[in-house]
Order: C-alpha cells, then structure tokens, then sequence
C-alpha cells in the first residue's frame, strides 16, 4: 500500500524527470523537490500564517496569563477569545508532520531509482511503470554521478591533501540551510521562560543537527532534497512576507555570521492595537500593564456613562 | 486529567522532537539494506555459502556446519554477497566495502585480503571467480586480477561503469560482463582487451562457457550467443522480462528464467525456442539449475519448481516459507540428488530439497 501511494510514483516521477532532464538525476531530484513544495503551499503558507498569527498574539498571551495567574479556567476562556488555543497551536504543526511521511518516501525513492546495488536493481524493476518508458532497459543503470557525488552513498569530498579524509559538504550545507530556515521562520516569543520558547529552542537546536546526521548517514540524494526543500521553503517566506523583509547577520553554529533575511515585527493584534493608543513601552509586562490600566480606565468611563444614564 | 495537562503542558516540546526523530528512524531504517542475496557453490562435496557478514562452509549431506568465515564478527569482512569462487584449495569472497579475501577451504582460515576502497568509505557491490592461478575481483568500475598465491595485483582493468558480476574465464580469456552494457575479452596474462561488444541493455550477471560460445541475459529482456573468439553475437533472443541470472548451457539447450516469472528453454545452436512455461508466482532470477532431465527454478515470493526439461511441464513446487518471508534470488545447485536452495528473510538460510519429490531433506540455520 505504502509502495503504491508513495515510493512507486515518486519513484516513477524522478525516472520520468530523469528521461526528461536529458540523464541528470540531480536535476530531476530537484524539480521533484520544488513540485513537491508546490504542492504542499497550502499547508506551508497557512503554517506559516499561523506563526506569524501566534508571534501577533504574544503580547495578549502573555497579558493574560498573568492577569488571571490564579484563574485557570478564566484564562482558557480568556486566551480562546482572542483566537488562541492549543490546539491550533499544534495544527500548525500538522504540515511539518506531513512532511515526514514525504521525507521517507523521497529516501526509499531515491534508493529504488538509482540502484546501487543488486537488490535495489530488483525492487526498481518492479516498482517501474515500463508502460511510461518505452525504452526503459537504455535508462539502467540510472547515471548517479553528480560532480565529485555518487547520490546513493552519503557524501564525502576528497582531496588528496586530505590523505582520505572526506569532507562531508552536502550534510554541512545541509546543517547551514536547516539553521538558517529555523532561524528566519522562528517567530519571536515575548517571554523567553514561555514553554513554547523552551520548545522553539529545543527545536531549533535538535532538528539541524538531526538533518545533518541523517545528511551523513544516508545517501547525497537525500541532502539534495533537504538543501533544495530548505531553500524552498526560505524562498517562499520572503514571498508571502516580502514587504517586512530585512536582512540581519545571525550566527551559524556560533562561528561564523551570515546576513539573512528576517522578518520584521507582525503587525499587532487588534487588542494590542488598542493599548498602544494609550501609549507603548517595550517591556511585554510594562505593555501588559499599560492595556490593563487603559481597559480600566475604560471600564470605569462607561460604567460611569451607564450610571448616568440610569441617573437621567 | 490533570496530570494529563500538566504532562503536555511541560513535555510538549520533548514529546513533538522524540516523536519526530523516532519517525525518521522508523522510516529510515533501511540505510543500509542488505544490498544482494546470499550465493553458494559445491566446492570439495561442500556448500559454501556467503550471506551478510559471514562465509559458512556446511556439509552437502547433511547440512553440518564445517567453519565459519570470519569466526568473530568483523566490520571489514560484512556484506559477503558475492558467489563464493573455488580454486585450488581455496575459496575467494569479495565484500561490499571493496574488500577481498581467500580463505582456506580446509579450516576457514583467511589466507589473504585484498583493499580496493583506495582511502574512500561507501561500498559497492563486488564479484568473485577464479582461474587456477588468478583470482578475480570486481569493485565499482574495476576488475582486479589477482595472484592466488599471494593476493598481489597481477593486473588491472577499467570500465566505464559498475561491475556487478564476476567475470567467467576460459583460462586463456576473461569474459567481461558490464553495467554499461559490453561484455569484454580481456587476455588473462596481461589484461589487455581483446574485443568488445555492445548490448542493448545492461550485464548484470557472468556469461556461461560452452565450448566456444558465450550465452548470456541481459537488463533488457534479451539473450545472446556470441563467438567467444570475436564478440560477434551468433543469435539474440527476447524474453518477456529481465533476464538477469546466466542461462544453464546442456547438451542442446539453454534454460533461463526472467524476471516477469517465465522459464525458457532455446536451442542451443539457433536460438530457436523449444517451449515457454507457465508464469512462476513471481520474478526468477537465479540461474536455473539441471540434474537428470529436470530443472530447478526459484522465485522471489519463495516458491521452488521442478520442470520437466524436455516439455517445460511442471513436476512438483514447494513453497519453502509459509510465511512468505522468504526472498529466493540466488543461482539454485543440483547435487547428488539434492538441489540447494538458500534463501534470505527466512527462517533458514539454505534448504536442501529432495530433487525427485520436492520434500525438503534438512534445513541449515547459522543462528
């Protein structure tokens, strides 16, 4: 099941790509990558739309769990008003998670499509649509040769200098692109102890790192997939947020800066809105305090209208 | 309940990592699959048999484990793949990470290894076959001609791509076979190229001798007999699927089987086919083998099948693993009225099946 909803079409996709991109399976691997991401913009764009909503949100976040610190249930109601829960937390979530079943399937296709090995050569055989390729013995075996890559083996560059060291430069660039990804679609937290900031760290520390090692275990044709999908994904950020784009150097692994883009502030929720009115201060408790003085203030103006009127 | 918040509330972010990375791993866990099946020969009334990371020698009869190659597990020595070669009194195996080595046929002992990684990790599938003073190893795009005595280079030979199969050898010619679709004469003394000839699609396995005659499949549905003297191609014949095991040469027939599941038998001399089978269950790789007018054929989903050589009727067929486990790729041996079957994903690696009735005589498990 998994092979015919999956690893078969990719599969067949790449060889197609592959016919079509005169023998050059990077190439193919590529496009592949970007049609994938087409495909799942929707998803992307509304994750994506969801972060930039909760990076809005922070300062009413934060606003009211310390007014109603003592109120649990008051708070939920509180943080569901303005458009907050959970649950929609985590279905922002839900496109990164789709995105997993993607990944292993590109693996497993990129290995059935250029075999390396005996049994791979048998698993293509079957998983071929010969029906698509009217000559397909010419195609084997599929050239996996790319510059100094062979793309079924995990990637290591040699140079004689080196006396058999190999460099691994597709998991680095992959580490890099990872980095530089989180780094620019990370929204900010007002408050850095906020769980979901304990969990943005964690991620942002683990998920390179984890690419990288997977970048280095497995074969290069699945580097070219995270670079050419991270760089995607970037691309298409500055697409949907290309009127607060700015460029600012971040520091890649603690060692070298790079200037990247960044997004500047949302603009703040209605709520948030109002309490600027009343004047602004960058300290989100000071904010938080401003609002609850200024809703005060105009609480007590209308119970005082409203008194009026019962006077009248 | 409560405990139920407060757990996601403070472990959401490790719960979303560890969910994530075990995902990865759960579908990632074939980074590196088996890359072949195991292979076997008969050498000195002995099956030797290559599979993952050990070479086992058993006795034919009974199936008693001899040695075992190497006795420890070793990382240099693991996905011994290739068909076990047998010369003199020893046995060449050739392993994916570019390694070959000789051991002795009496004790397992190792004679000699042989490093082709030239400094550079990542593996590649390798071959094995033997002359009486050579042996012959193949990693990525080269051949390596060997010294027995000593494992010393006696010669080298490049092609333009992968090497999957061993070449065959006539003791005055190395025949060649290429993923870039030429079989090559090489002369054995020296390693120059003799002739060479295009094919249609690739040259996955060794080319059968018969006499003066070169009879081998190819990755694309065809069959060839070429003059051994010239590369010239006598006839071609095409198959309904890959042809990918060498095809068994006797008297006046050669048998193969394809990958889309059917069993050939060809007039040696012309081409001409003599009859077709019924589809097998699935696709058949192996080399078919003969005894007494019969033949032995397997396929992947494990089934076994006896055919009568001189109509193509079936006779008798086994299913070794209920289960359908089992993964039958490899070349199958007749032998003293056995045929050896060896097997992977199953519960045993090698099953030894009576040739006239299909019941299974013992069964070798290295665990």
């Amino acid at each position: 099941m998994w092979n015919q909803l999956v690893i078969y079409p990719f599969t067949n996709s790449l060889l197609l790509l592959y016919k079509v991109m005169g023998d050059s399976f990077t190439l193919s691997l590529i496009i592949l990558t970007l049609a994938i991401r087409l495909l799942l913009m929707p998803l992307t764009a509304k994750q994506q739309k969801s972060q930039m909503k909760m990076q809005a949100m922070q300062p009413d976040i934060k606003r009211i769990q310390e007014k109603y610190k003592g109120e649990p249930e008051r708070m939920q109601k509180e943080l569901q008003k303005i458009g907050y829960s959970p649950a929609s937390m985590l279905a922002g979530c839900l496109p990164m998670f789709i995105q997993f079943p993607i990944l292993i399937g590109m693996y497993r296709s990129i290995m059935h499509a250029i075999p390396a090995a005996p049994l791979q050569m048998i698993d293509l055989y079957k998983a071929a649509y010969q029906s698509w390729f009217p000559e397909f013995h010419k195609m084997i075996p599929v050239e996996r040769t790319f510059l100094w890559m062979d793309l079924s083996q995990p990637d290591r560059f040699y140079l004689d200098i080196l006396s058999g060291i190999g460099v691994p430069v597709l998991p680095l660039l992959v580490y890099i692109t990872t980095v530089l990804q989180q780094k620019m679609m990370t929204p900010a937290t007002a408050d850095p102890n906020d769980q979901s900031a304990q969990m943005q760290r964690s991620m942002m520390t683990m998920m390179p790192l984890m690419f990288a090692f997977f970048a280095l275990q497995f074969s290069s044709g699945l580097s070219i997939y995270f670079i050419t999908s991270n760089i995607a994904t970037v691309a298409q950020y500055m697409l949907i947020n290309r009127e607060r784009l700015e460029w600012a150097p971040v520091k890649i692994a603690g060692i070298f800066e790079l200037p990247i883009p960044s997004i500047s502030a949302p603009p703040p929720t209605k709520i948030s809105q109002q309490s600027e009115k009343g004047g602004t201060s960058s300290n989100p408790t000071a904010v938080a305090q401003e609002k609850m003085s200024s809703r005060k203030a105009k609480r007590l103006k209308a119970r005082k209208a409203r008194g009026g009127k019962r006077r009248r | 309940m409560s405990i139920f918040k407060h757990l996601i509330k403070h472990n959401l972010h490790k719960a979303i990592i560890t969910t994530t990375i075990t995902l990865l791993l759960v579908g990632c866990s074939g980074a590196m699959p088996a890359s072949s099946w195991p292979n076997s020969i008969i050498a000195d009334n002995n099956l030797i048999i290559a599979n993952n990371n050990a070479v086992y020698a058993i006795s034919s009869d009974i199936g008693r484990l001899i040695w075992k190659f190497p006795s420890e597990p070793d990382s240099m020595r693991s996905q011994l793949y290739t068909s076990p070669a047998h010369t003199n009194d020893s046995i060449v195996v050739g392993s994916d990470n570019k390694h070959a080595f000789t051991i002795d046929i009496i004790n397992g002992n190792e004679i000699w290894s042989f490093d082709a990684t030239n400094n550079k990790s990542g593996t590649a599938p390798t071959g094995t076959s033997a002359s009486a003073d050579l042996a012959f190893f193949t990693s990525e795009n080269t051949l390596y001609a060997l010294q027995i005595s000593n494992g010393q280079t006696a010669w080298k030979f490049e092609s333009a791509k992968d090497l999957w199969a061993p070449p065959s050898t006539n003791g005055q010619y190395v025949f060649l076979p290429g993923m870039d679709h030429t079989l090559t004469s090489i002369d054995i003394t020296n390693g120059s190229q003799i002739w060479q000839q295009n094919f249609k699609g690739a040259l996955a396995d060794s080319p059968t001798i018969y006499q003066d005659t070169l009879y081998t499949g190819s990755l694309s549905n065809s069959v060839y007999a070429i003059d051994a003297a010239n590369g010239m191609i006598i006839w071609e014949y095409e198959a309904e699927g890959w042809v990918w095991g060498s095809p068994k040469a006797v008297n006046e027939h050669v048998f193969f089987s394809d990958l889309d599941g059917y069993v050939y038998a060809l007039n040696r001399e012309t081409g001409r086919e003599m009859w077709i089978s019924q589809q097998l269950d699935s696709a058949s790789r192996g080399t078919p083998a003969y005894s007494n007018g019969n033949l032995f054929v397997t396929s992947d989903n494990g089934f076994v099948y006896s055919i009568d050589a001189i109509s193509g009727n079936p006779i008798w067929n086994i299913e070794i693993d209920s289960k359908n486990a089992d993964r039958l790729l490899a070349d199958s041996i007749a032998h003293n009225g056995l045929v050896y079957i060896t097997s992977m994903n199953g519960d045993n690696l090698v099953y030894a099946i009576n040739q006239s009735d299909g019941v299974i005589v013992w069964e070798f498990n290295p665990e």
